[in-house]
């Protein structure tokens, strides 16, 4: 089953946007920010676009699951979309708001592992998705950029880590942050 | 090396447009004309299999080089096709990394139960010999591997000979090849959109989004009403753009409008 039918089948609910081929200028206007990295250029941007595929989602809509298993990451076009984790079976608590051009699931794209949390939008919003087999397919066909993007999520999880750590620490070891 | 010494004068003329030829391969169609012409002289083989990538994680594309009918890398399951050639790729590492032959029955290719079920799985069962060899990239871990495929019984000393001296000619034409799309082996052939009764190919979708465009509203305005983004919109806009042949709204709105008279 090629990439696109199967986040087809994972979104079947959702506006079908097509290939990212389409919204070059548009990913690339949010990932141009990346500061750390220098951004990726258009062309780069270009290359990207042809592995993801883009989706479009109402309020108020799950694009992510707490539990459920995923091998896909999402990079949020436009919108909201608010990460939840349930803090009682009758709860949710909101643990962080993602804008344009964050991202979200790239625990599971790089572990496989359950979803930490669930990933539900608060005003319509635009992503792209990439899955690790498509991930795979980049790092085989354009090294350099392949590489590149690991070092983005990369500075993603560790700026995540970095933080929760910082919170953590005077609750669990009475540190202070 | 037993290669050149073996070439008479005339193979010589052969060698030097062989070499003239290659240099010159800008398309897939170009090198397969190459592996069809004189190359056949000194590599008989009616498939050429090239495999690249990073072999020991199994992240390994292909492209198939062959006139039969059907042999095609898009038609090939690269899930099916892969693990053969991570196969071959060990084989060849075992072999100390020289050409090495396998007859029918030693490849694992040649059996019916390889799970090709395509054209190449068919062609496999009719071919009797192989020759592979390779290059392993010690220093960017893209390693390539070469397998041609031949009818016949058995490929000799001079074949091996031959395709340490052509290898690297074969390797240089395929890197200057633009790759083939994306292999996807269930790609349905794109269906010619359907008209409704109303004589336009749009989306309920489509459809709910022009009548809002009809009506005045914006982009923004309109994604406000169904509750999607204005980038969505903006993209369903084009969809119809593009389905309906115009360029901006007001055409779209006209042409809308004509269809509906017309139905």
């Amino acid at each position: 089953m090629c990439m696109a039918d199967y986040t087809s089948c994972l979104f079947a609910d959702l506006e079908q946007l097509g290939s990212a081929s389409g919204f070059v200028e548009e990913i690339h206007e949010v990932v141009k920010t990346l500061a750390l990295f220098d951004g990726f250029s258009r062309q780069e941007c270009e290359i990207l676009c042809q592995y993801m595929t883009c989706y479009g989602a109402s309020s108020r809509t799950a694009i992510l699951r707490e539990g459920d298993r995923g091998d896909f990451m999402v990079i949020v076009l436009t919108g909201r979309i608010n990460v939840m984790k349930v803090h009682d079976s009758a709860t949710s608590k909101m643990l962080v708001e993602i804008g344009p051009g964050g991202f979200i699931g790239e625990m599971s794209l790089i572990d496989g592992q359950h979803r930490f949390a669930s990933c539900i939008s608060s005003e319509p919003s635009d992503f792209a998705v990439l899955t690790r087999d498509s991930l795979n397919e980049i790092l085989v066909d354009y090294p350099r950029l392949g590489n590149k993007l690991l070092l983005v999520l990369l500075q993603t999880m560790a700026s995540r880590l970095r933080e929760t750590t910082t919170r953590m620490l005077p609750t669990i070891v009475g540190v202070p942050a | 090396m037993a290669f050149f010494s073996a070439l008479i004068p005339e193979d010589l003329g052969r060698y030097s447009r062989l070499v003239q030829e290659v240099i010159a391969v800008r398309r897939h169609v170009d090198l397969l004309r190459w592996l069809q012409g004189d190359v056949q002289h000194y590599l008989p083989h009616e498939i050429m299999v090239a495999a690249w990538g990073d072999f020991s994680q199994g992240l390994i594309h292909f492209d198939i080089v062959s006139a039969l009918p059907g042999v095609r890398t898009e038609h090939v399951d690269s899930t099916r096709l892969a693990p053969l050639l991570q196969k071959l790729f060990v084989r060849w590492i075992s072999h100390d990394k020289t050409p090495c032959t396998l007859g029918a029955g030693e490849s694992g290719l040649f059996s019916s139960d390889t799970g090709l079920q395509c054209a190449l799985g068919d062609a496999l069962q009719d071919m009797r010999s192989s020759l592979v060899h390779g290059i392993s990239d010690e220093r960017g871990r893209h390693d390539c591997l070469y397998v041609i495929f031949s009818s016949r019984p058995a490929l000799g000393d001079a074949t091996r000979s031959a395709m340490e001296v052509l290898l690297p000619y074969l390797d240089t034409a395929l890197r200057q090849i633009a790759h083939l799309p994306r292999q996807k082996p269930d790609d349905p052939p794109p269906a010619a959109p359907a008209r409704n009764g109303e004589g336009h190919s749009l989306s309920s979708r489509e459809v709910e989004i022009i009548e809002w465009v009809r009506k005045g509203k914006t982009n923004y305005e309109i994604g406000c009403i169904l509750d999607i983004s204005a980038f969505t919109v903006k993209n369903h806009l084009q969809r119809i753009f593009k389905k309906i042949d115009v360029y901006n709204r007001m055409q779209a709105v006209t042409k809308f409008e004509s269809f509906s008279r017309n139905a």
